[in-house]
């Protein structure tokens, strides 16, 4: 079995050990990734604002670099590329013209779609459950969770076509109780974080993230599963910020790879847990 | 105690189709005439409560004609792509891509942003794109903070974000010759378009 691999910006600065704990897993999977030499960024956050033909053309002329290597399925894991590469192919499919213009500036003719995945949804497939489930080496089922999916991969729902219910999604919460973690019953797993405006309006973040937080505490979490770069690092950084505020939440943000990674028996040394900013590691050692 | 001016009462009569609303529809395939004030979509919005108008006010404004009004919101400026609205919408009104236009044209008219350090930030980050091929998330943050006079308040966090190594000081080009080609033949095509 094997996936292209689009192993984007975010995964090569701040979502670096999104990358690293996603090769352990799928590694242990025995599925091969190959990433494309000629990638370009997407334009994800940034396009759509200023030009929605360039925001549509990013996307659009990754997808044709791997339509040339001859794979028809890639792997997204940034969820908002995934949201990128959603939209175009759809904006792309919906309008004669705009895909024959689309197509003489990319200078490809798709013959048919290369089909654009999450590894969740990759992961979440009855086979690679089961094998999952064959292949947990370390007790983590004293761990409870929240799986927290955030915005661009489940809407807007007609166009990114993610394979579970857009309000209510259970895709994470299925494929970490397959290695063993428990996962918790809540009210912001869609909500969101307010991730492109990290920089810009930080008071409005700081919002926001502080209500997805209230609530995974409220519910008995001791930790966030988040499968997305935008939202581990605005989850993880303001916590911070919060605590200066009185809000002290220290409430360990995983990528949901690095938890599968763990329960597969990657020793912590061999993953990146070091880079989040609040203290992942002491939730991981049994109290029970 | 300020004066309250008298808010305009703005009615649309059974078939009116703004121009503005038309343009829209041409250029970016979506139908604010769709819209039937339900407010679904300002009920879920996470920002509205930082936006002078809110979604369901924007798209009826939208619908009235009202441009001048409507470009000068810090709205769409805000509107962070979550897709709540869409998703909600009864009506599959599209005000997601009603955001995408209007930021678009005020980018275009050169209408002043009501959110100057948002708008700074797409237009850094894309020429930081056009530039490398890929995101430099450094040299944007820095050359945001630096225009937008927030280097203070930015610094802490780049900081811990360099001592985290998750930021590179140094940029890597990535197939950035293919990436400016793009960029000049989509600016070119957006020409013929709007000369069209």
């Amino acid at each position: 079995m094997k996936y292209a691999y689009y192993n984007s910006c975010s995964l090569r600065s701040t979502g670096k050990e999104y990358n690293n704990s996603l090769q352990h897993v799928f590694k242990a999977l025995d599925i091969e990734l190959e990433e494309p030499k000629n990638w370009i960024c997407c334009g994800s956050t940034l396009a759509h604002n200023a030009s929605v033909l360039l925001a549509d053309i990013l996307p659009l002329k990754n997808l044709a670099e791997i339509d040339k290597m001859g794979l028809k399925e890639v792997m997204v894991p940034c969820t908002a590329c995934y949201n990128r590469f959603k939209i175009a192919q759809s904006e792309e499919k919906g309008d004669l013209r705009l895909e024959h213009e689309i197509e003489a500036i990319i200078e490809h003719k798709f013959e048919r779609p290369v089909s654009v995945l999450h590894p969740l949804e990759i992961l979440a497939s009855e086979e690679n459950l089961a094998r999952l489930k064959s292949l947990v080496k370390r007790d983590l089922s004293h761990l409870k969770v929240v799986s927290y999916y955030g915005c661009l991969l489940v809407r807007p729902h007609k166009e990114t076509g993610f394979k579970d219910n857009p309000e209510y999604p259970v895709t994470m919460d299925r494929i970490l109780n397959a290695v063993g973690i428990q996962t918790l019953d809540w009210s912001h797993k869609v909500e969101c974080c307010g991730g492109s405006l990290a920089i810009t309006r930080p008071d409005a973040v700081m919002k926001l993230t502080s209500k997805i937080l209230d609530d995974a505490m409220a519910v008995g979490a001791v930790a966030v599963a988040v499968p997305c770069t935008f939202c581990q690092l605005n989850l993880d950084i303001r916590q911070e910020d919060l605590a200066k505020q009185g809000k002290v939440y220290d409430m360990p943000v995983y990528y949901f790879t690095e938890l599968i990674a763990l329960a597969l028996g990657v020793p912590e040394k061999d993953l990146m847990l070091g880079k989040h900013f609040v203290e992942s590691e002491k939730v991981l050692a049994r109290t029970t | 105690m300020t004066e309250v001016t008298a808010i305009p009462e703005y009615y649309l009569t059974p078939g009116h189709i703004s121009e503005f609303a038309s343009n829209i529809k041409a250029m970016h395939g979506v139908d604010a005439n769709m819209c039937f004030q339900c407010s679904k979509c300002t009920s879920g919005c996470p920002l509205a409560e930082f936006m002078d108008m809110t979604p369901t006010q924007v798209i009826h404004a939208v619908r009235l004609g009202l441009k001048d009004v409507v470009l000068n919101t810090n709205t769409y400026w805000l509107c962070v792509a979550c897709g709540t609205c869409t998703g909600r919408c009864p009506q599959e009104t599209g005000l997601l891509k009603i955001m995408d236009a209007l930021a678009n044209i005020a980018i275009r008219e050169g209408i002043t942003p009501r959110e100057p350090a948002i708008a700074e930030f797409y237009k850094t980050g894309l020429s930081n794109i056009k530039r490398f091929g890929m995101m430099y998330e450094a040299g944007v943050a820095g050359m945001l903070s630096l225009k937008t006079g927030t280097l203070g308040r930015d610094m802490g966090m780049g900081v811990r974000m360099l001592q985290k190594g998750k930021l590179d000081l140094v940029p890597h080009f990535q197939n950035s010759g293919e990436m400016k080609k793009l960029f000049k033949k989509v600016a070119k095509k957006e020409q013929e378009m709007a000369g069209s």
